[in-house]
Protein backbone atom coordinates (compact mmCIF):
# COMPACT_ATOMS: atom_id res chain seq x y z
CA UNK A 1 0.00 0.00 0.00
CA UNK A 2 1.30 3.35 -0.43
CA UNK A 3 0.98 6.81 1.94
CA UNK A 4 1.84 10.22 1.97
CA UNK A 5 4.41 10.84 3.84
CA UNK A 6 4.88 14.92 4.93
CA UNK A 7 7.71 16.53 7.14
CA UNK A 8 8.47 19.60 8.51
CA UNK A 9 11.23 22.07 10.19
CA UNK A 10 14.63 20.58 10.98
CA UNK A 11 13.43 17.10 9.65
CA UNK A 12 12.46 18.62 6.04
CA UNK A 13 15.97 20.16 6.23
CA UNK A 14 18.33 17.30 6.58
CA UNK A 15 16.01 15.61 3.85
CA UNK A 16 15.67 18.13 1.18
CA UNK A 17 11.77 17.23 0.55
CA UNK A 18 8.44 17.71 1.95
CA UNK A 19 6.34 15.48 0.76
CA UNK A 20 6.79 11.77 -0.83
CA UNK A 21 4.89 9.07 -1.60
CA UNK A 22 6.21 5.83 0.44
CA UNK A 23 5.26 2.15 -0.49
CA UNK A 24 4.87 -0.26 2.98
CA UNK A 25 3.70 -3.76 3.16
CA UNK A 26 0.09 -3.99 4.39
CA UNK A 27 -0.57 -4.50 7.41
CA UNK A 28 1.30 -1.73 8.87
CA UNK A 29 1.66 0.56 12.00
CA UNK A 30 3.26 3.39 12.59
CA UNK A 31 6.07 1.32 14.13
CA UNK A 32 6.44 -0.15 11.17
CA UNK A 33 7.17 3.40 9.17
CA UNK A 34 8.88 4.42 11.92
CA UNK A 35 11.46 1.73 11.43
CA UNK A 36 11.38 1.69 7.48
CA UNK A 37 12.33 5.62 7.13
CA UNK A 38 15.46 4.84 9.72
CA UNK A 39 16.63 2.40 7.31
CA UNK A 40 16.08 4.40 4.41
CA UNK A 41 16.82 7.77 5.82
CA UNK A 42 19.49 7.16 8.81
CA UNK A 43 20.42 10.80 8.52
CA UNK A 44 17.31 11.60 10.61
CA UNK A 45 17.70 9.08 13.31
CA UNK A 46 18.77 12.01 16.05
CA UNK A 47 15.87 14.56 14.82
CA UNK A 48 13.63 11.47 15.07
CA UNK A 49 14.10 10.33 18.44
CA UNK A 50 12.11 13.74 19.61
CA UNK A 51 9.47 13.62 16.35
CA UNK A 52 5.74 12.23 17.16
CA UNK A 53 3.81 11.07 13.93
CA UNK A 54 0.31 12.49 12.85
CA UNK A 55 -1.75 10.31 10.88
CA UNK A 56 -4.35 12.20 9.20
CA UNK A 57 -3.85 15.54 10.88
CA UNK A 58 -4.28 13.72 14.58
CA UNK A 59 -1.55 13.03 16.80
CA UNK A 60 -0.87 9.00 16.53
CA UNK A 61 1.23 6.05 18.80
CA UNK A 62 3.33 3.33 17.41
CA UNK A 63 0.35 0.93 17.44
CA UNK A 64 -1.80 3.20 14.99
CA UNK A 65 -2.66 1.17 12.19
CA UNK A 66 -1.88 3.08 8.45
CA UNK A 67 -4.31 2.69 5.61
CA UNK A 68 -3.76 2.86 1.84
CA UNK A 69 -3.83 6.62 1.09
CA UNK A 70 -3.63 8.32 4.56
CA UNK A 71 -1.26 11.21 5.44
CA UNK A 72 1.22 10.56 7.81
CA UNK A 73 3.17 13.55 9.15
CA UNK A 74 6.92 13.22 10.97
CA UNK A 75 6.07 16.06 14.01
CA UNK A 76 9.19 17.69 15.45
CA UNK A 77 8.74 19.54 18.50
CA UNK A 78 6.69 22.41 18.28
CA UNK A 79 7.47 25.85 18.90
CA UNK A 80 4.61 28.12 18.21
CA UNK A 81 3.72 30.68 19.89
CA UNK B 1 -12.82 32.52 15.45
CA UNK B 2 -8.93 30.57 14.04
CA UNK B 3 -6.79 32.00 11.96
CA UNK B 4 -3.80 31.39 10.52
CA UNK B 5 -1.72 34.30 8.36
CA UNK B 6 1.02 35.79 6.86
CA UNK B 7 -0.07 39.43 7.51
CA UNK B 8 0.75 41.22 10.40
CA UNK B 9 -1.53 40.66 14.13
CA UNK B 10 -3.98 44.05 14.68
CA UNK B 11 -4.66 42.70 18.23
CA UNK B 12 -8.09 45.00 17.53
CA UNK B 13 -9.34 42.18 15.30
CA UNK B 14 -8.75 39.07 18.04
CA UNK B 15 -11.33 41.87 20.12
CA UNK B 16 -13.80 41.93 18.06
CA UNK B 17 -13.91 38.43 16.99
CA UNK B 18 -14.63 38.23 20.74
CA UNK B 19 -17.06 40.84 21.09
CA UNK B 20 -20.37 39.72 22.96
CA UNK B 21 -22.64 42.37 24.77
CA UNK B 22 -22.89 39.84 27.60
CA UNK B 23 -19.17 39.66 28.27
CA UNK B 24 -18.68 41.57 31.28
CA UNK B 25 -14.54 40.48 30.83
CA UNK B 26 -12.44 40.37 27.24
CA UNK B 27 -8.64 38.97 27.81
CA UNK B 28 -6.17 39.69 25.69
CA UNK B 29 -2.70 38.37 24.93
CA UNK B 30 -0.14 39.01 22.56
CA UNK B 31 2.52 37.75 21.78
CA UNK B 32 5.83 39.34 20.24
CA UNK B 33 9.08 38.82 18.89
CA UNK B 34 11.74 39.58 21.52
CA UNK B 35 14.75 41.21 21.16
CA UNK B 36 17.20 40.06 23.72
CA UNK B 37 16.65 36.67 25.19
CA UNK B 38 20.17 36.52 27.74
CA UNK B 39 23.03 37.81 25.36
CA UNK B 40 21.53 36.43 22.49
CA UNK B 41 20.11 39.21 19.93
CA UNK B 42 17.30 38.36 17.76
CA UNK B 43 16.32 39.98 14.21
CA UNK B 44 13.58 38.21 13.44
CA UNK B 45 11.55 34.87 14.12
CA UNK B 46 10.26 32.65 11.08
CA UNK B 47 7.27 30.79 11.41
CA UNK B 48 6.07 27.38 9.41
CA UNK B 49 3.27 25.30 10.08
CA UNK B 50 1.54 22.21 8.98
CA UNK B 51 -1.59 23.89 8.05
CA UNK B 52 -4.33 21.99 8.03
CA UNK B 53 -3.77 20.05 11.32
CA UNK B 54 -2.59 23.43 13.00
CA UNK B 55 -6.27 24.50 12.19
CA UNK B 56 -7.60 21.39 13.28
CA UNK B 57 -5.65 21.31 16.66
CA UNK B 58 -6.46 25.07 17.56
CA UNK B 59 -9.92 24.20 16.31
CA UNK B 60 -9.84 21.55 18.74
CA UNK B 61 -8.35 23.85 21.86
CA UNK B 62 -11.26 25.86 20.92
CA UNK B 63 -14.12 23.87 21.36
CA UNK B 64 -12.50 21.92 25.01
CA UNK B 65 -12.11 26.04 26.21
CA UNK B 66 -15.75 26.38 25.71
CA UNK B 67 -16.94 22.92 26.93
CA UNK B 68 -13.98 23.73 30.39
CA UNK B 69 -15.35 27.52 30.60
CA UNK B 70 -18.70 29.40 30.56
CA UNK B 71 -16.58 31.35 27.44
CA UNK B 72 -18.68 33.84 25.27
CA UNK B 73 -15.60 34.10 22.66
CA UNK B 74 -12.66 32.38 21.55
CA UNK B 75 -9.84 33.83 19.23
CA UNK B 76 -6.45 32.59 18.58
CA UNK B 77 -4.62 34.25 15.44
CA UNK B 78 -1.05 32.75 14.39
CA UNK B 79 1.24 34.26 12.00
CA UNK B 80 3.19 32.56 9.84
CA UNK B 81 6.93 33.22 7.38
CA UNK B 82 8.70 36.45 9.13
CA UNK B 83 7.85 38.16 12.59
CA UNK B 84 10.69 41.14 12.88
CA UNK B 85 11.61 42.54 16.37
CA UNK B 86 8.46 43.82 18.12
CA UNK B 87 5.79 42.39 15.67
CA UNK B 88 3.42 40.17 16.80
CA UNK B 89 3.80 36.50 16.15
CA UNK B 90 0.25 35.66 18.16
CA UNK B 91 -3.04 36.96 19.27
CA UNK B 92 -5.02 34.83 22.02
CA UNK B 93 -8.44 36.68 22.95
CA UNK B 94 -11.12 35.45 25.44
CA UNK B 95 -14.41 36.83 26.70
CA UNK B 96 -17.26 36.08 29.23
CA UNK B 97 -20.11 37.16 31.36
CA UNK B 98 -17.59 37.18 34.27
CA UNK B 99 -13.58 38.08 34.57
CA UNK B 100 -12.45 34.34 36.54
CA UNK B 101 -13.41 32.25 33.37
CA UNK B 102 -11.55 34.48 30.92
CA UNK B 103 -8.41 34.50 33.25
CA UNK B 104 -8.27 30.84 33.50
CA UNK B 105 -8.86 29.85 29.86
CA UNK B 106 -6.27 32.34 28.35
CA UNK B 107 -3.50 31.46 29.78
CA UNK B 108 -4.23 27.91 29.30
CA UNK B 109 -5.24 28.60 25.29
CA UNK B 110 -1.23 29.62 24.74
CA UNK B 111 0.31 26.83 27.04
CA UNK B 112 -2.11 23.89 25.21
CA UNK B 113 -1.34 25.93 21.81
CA UNK B 114 2.34 25.88 22.49
CA UNK B 115 2.32 22.44 23.75
CA UNK B 116 0.21 20.46 20.23
CA UNK B 117 -0.16 23.17 17.38
CA UNK B 118 2.43 22.10 14.85
CA UNK B 119 4.10 25.39 14.38
CA UNK B 120 7.72 25.69 14.32
CA UNK B 121 9.92 29.01 14.26
CA UNK B 122 13.14 29.39 13.38
CA UNK B 123 15.52 32.82 14.43
CA UNK B 124 17.37 34.13 13.25
CA UNK B 125 20.03 36.38 14.85
CA UNK B 126 21.91 39.60 14.21
CA UNK B 127 24.50 38.01 11.68
CA UNK B 128 21.80 36.21 9.66
CA UNK B 129 22.22 32.64 11.12
CA UNK B 130 19.05 30.66 11.64
CA UNK B 131 18.58 27.90 13.64
CA UNK B 132 15.12 25.67 14.71
CA UNK B 133 13.60 26.41 18.25
CA UNK B 134 12.26 23.31 19.78
CA UNK B 135 11.56 22.38 22.97
CA UNK B 136 13.08 19.58 24.94
CA UNK B 137 9.60 17.73 24.66
CA UNK B 138 7.96 16.70 22.05
CA UNK B 139 4.38 18.19 21.83
CA UNK B 140 1.64 15.04 21.84
CA UNK B 141 2.78 14.08 24.80
CA UNK B 142 2.32 17.15 27.23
Amino acid sequence: MKINLVVFAGVKEVLGWERLEIALTAPATVADLKRQLLLTYPEITDLMAHCVISVDQEYSDDSTVLEEGCEVGVIPPVSGG
Amino acid sequence: MIKLTEQPIQAQEALDAIADCNAGANLLFVGTTRQWTGEQETRELKYECYQEMALKQMQQLHDQAMEKWPLLGVCMIHRLGSVPVGETSIAVAVSSAHRQPAFQAGPWLIDRLKQVVPVWKQEINQQGDSSWVHPVNPGATS
